[in-house]
């Protein structure tokens, strides 16, 4: 009995250490981004303090491009997930209902290519996109998230598909529906779920991006990251005010946004992952 | 009649469905990877035309010390990130099995570093270590020790990327590995509690050969995208100081966009390339089997 009551209270001294240190950090930022640029400064680091809005209005007043850059992320992020939901699907849905040969290695090949370093295509694209005009276009960026988290939702959503029976689809074809009908009203519905993981991997793909980005636009199509980036590494050091301000607003949405539907992020992963 | 013509309407089906996913995985992956490797053999640079030379670029990138360099910094990198995350991720999800009240709000703290971008975590990361107001340098300065000069000593910086990766990549190895735990079946344990093993017993006997698959395939992808670490780096050190966090992935950015030298840094991605290949080489064959049996029952 004592042994076990000893035991539970290591455990949760690791959990509360686990928590410590994957929520500090984060933390941090969204406290600071609250506290007077004299107390961000303060020595030593204080956990109570005066809440002001001033890093915000700073924020808004020297730095008006975060905004803008702010709105460019969500239509990069709004745009791309849904292409990548949209032709996903319909691939998977094709390579889950018509497993001849050619199908199959088409769809091993197009799930090989996630293991391909995104890196490694900036040396020929740049130079392509320079000639075409395209560079600091958002239409380039979005066609860059699109390929490279087009096989990894590919392969999500064949999974999804797979779990559900062919004889629903069958049932409403002999009833008279149309192969497309029988998707769109009997299989579609039932992979919701698959589909809600895939865009949140995606949506956070998007959203923080950091490397595409930063290569490829420069001030029209510019991002959130980018931006904060920006003011990181400035001529005279961080501006630490409106950089708290301006990552708290990045982080936030999106770590509310995956907390609200943590269930279907951890099967889209764990499906995407461990089903290979 | 016509079972020869719907078969080939059927057959058309697939084929117009997928095509959107090929087009833009052959237009923008598959041959701008073969069109690297064309730059790779030539000298290139912005506005000129290639000029074919052959294995030059190849020869040049082995000769160069900061290349030789980058390749065993990135492998260091690698081998201590992962190993960081791996043990961090199974402690993690050996933890959350033990089903805590509250399970679900202690997983959504846990993970919740995936959902934050590069470029905060190094704000956050910058913010704790700053010399002049973190609190990390705080808790080390009472006990003496300075953290003033960590980002600029090559070790010191080195180990700071290394935390942080491991911090925002952890989540995604406790995930998986937690998964796998909690599909093991419990009269395993059952019949090996009754054998009398202990705890470490079965953990040694029962857990761990029950996640093989799912350690080894997340040590393959965690192996094959810490390679590539390009963000953390770059928004943090730039690869310095004195190259000292210069991996494969800085030095191609440097070579191509800095220094403007194409070819080379095409051969640096040709590299990288086949790196990647290699380590998921195992991971491939699997799934290439499994994808290949698909329809035959």
């Amino acid at each position: 009995m004592r042994i076990k009551y000893i035991e539970d209270i290591v455990a949760w001294i690791s959990l509360f250490l686990l928590v410590l240190w994957s929520m500090l950090p984060i933390l941090f930022v969204i406290m600071s981004s609250f506290k007077h640029p004299k107390e961000i400064f303060g020595w030593p680091p204080k956990l109570l303090f005066n809440p002001t809005l001033i890093n915000y209005e700073d924020l808004i007043n020297i730095w008006p491009k975060f905004f803008y850059a702010l709105q460019n992320s969500a239509t990069i992020t709004a745009v791309s997930t849904i292409i990548i939901l949209t032709i996903s699907t319909l691939a998977a849905y094709a390579f889950s209902r018509f497993q001849f040969k050619v199908m199959n290695f088409t769809a091993f090949s197009l799930i090989a290519t996630r293991m391909f370093p995104p890196i490694v295509i900036t040396v020929p694209l740049f130079p392509l996109f320079s000639e075409l005009h395209l560079l600091d276009t958002p239409f380039i960026i979005i066609l860059l998230y699109v390929t490279f988290y087009v096989s990894l939702s590919t392969w999500v959503m064949m999974a999804f598909i797979d779990e559900i029976p062919v004889n629903l689809e069958e049932a409403a074809m002999i009833d008279g529906a149309s192969r497309l009908q029988a998707f769109y009203k009997i299989t579609l519905p039932l992979i919701a779920p698959g589909m809600v993981s895939v865009s949140v991997l995606a949506a956070v793909f998007c959203w923080n991006e950091f490397m595409f980005a930063y290569i490829f636009t420069a001030t029209r199509s510019v991002t959130a990251p980018i931006v904060i980036s920006e003011m990181l590494g400035g001529l005279y050091g961080a501006e630490w005010g409106p950089l708290f301000a301006s990552s708290t607003i990045q982080l936030v949405p999106m770590l509310v946004f995956v907390w609200a539907v943590q269930k279907y992020l951890i099967k889209g992963l764990t499906m995407g992952a461990v089903k290979g | 009649m016509t079972k020869q013509r719907l078969l080939r309407k059927e057959e058309r089906l697939p084929l117009f469905l997928i095509t959107p996913v090929v087009a833009i995985l052959s237009a923008v992956l598959l041959i701008p990877g073969a069109w690297s490797f064309f730059i790779s053999l030539h000298d290139y640079t912005f506005g000129y035309d290639p000029v074919f030379v052959g294995l030059k670029n190849y020869i040049e990138v082995l000769s160069d010390p900061t290349f030789i360099n980058a390749i065993i910094l990135n492998l260091w990198f690698v081998f201590i990130a992962v190993s960081l995350e791996f043990l961090l991720g199974l402690a993690a999800a050996l933890l959350l099995s033990k089903k805590f009240p509250l399970h679900k709000v202690w997983v959504s703290l846990i993970i919740a570093p995936f959902a934050i971008s590069p470029v905060v975590s190094v704000v956050a990361w910058k913010n704790l270590l700053s010399a002049d107001f973190g609190l990390i340098s705080y808790i080390f300065s009472l006990f003496g020790v300075s953290t003033e000069t960590w980002l600029m000593d090559p070790v010191t910086a080195l180990l700071i990327i290394v935390i942080i990766n491991t911090w925002r990549e952890f989540p995604f190895t406790t995930l998986i590995l937690y998964a796998a735990i909690t599909t093991i079946p419990v009269e395993r344990h059952e019949a090996a509690l009754v054998d009398g093993a202990s705890k470490f017993q079965r953990f040694r006997y029962v857990t761990l050969p029950s996640i093989m698959t799912a350690v080894a395939v997340a040590l393959t992808f965690r192996t094959i995208f810490a390679f590539r670490t390009f963000d953390v780096i770059w928004i943090l050190t730039q690869g310095g100081p004195y190259n000292s966090t210069t991996i494969l992935s800085v030095y191609l950015y440097l070579q191509s966009f800095k220094f403007l030298h194409l070819g080379v840094g095409a051969t640096v991605g040709i590299v990288m390339l086949i790196f990647t290949f290699l380590v998921s080489a195992y991971y491939l064959r699997a799934l290439y089997r499994q994808i290949m049996s698909r329809g035959r029952t």
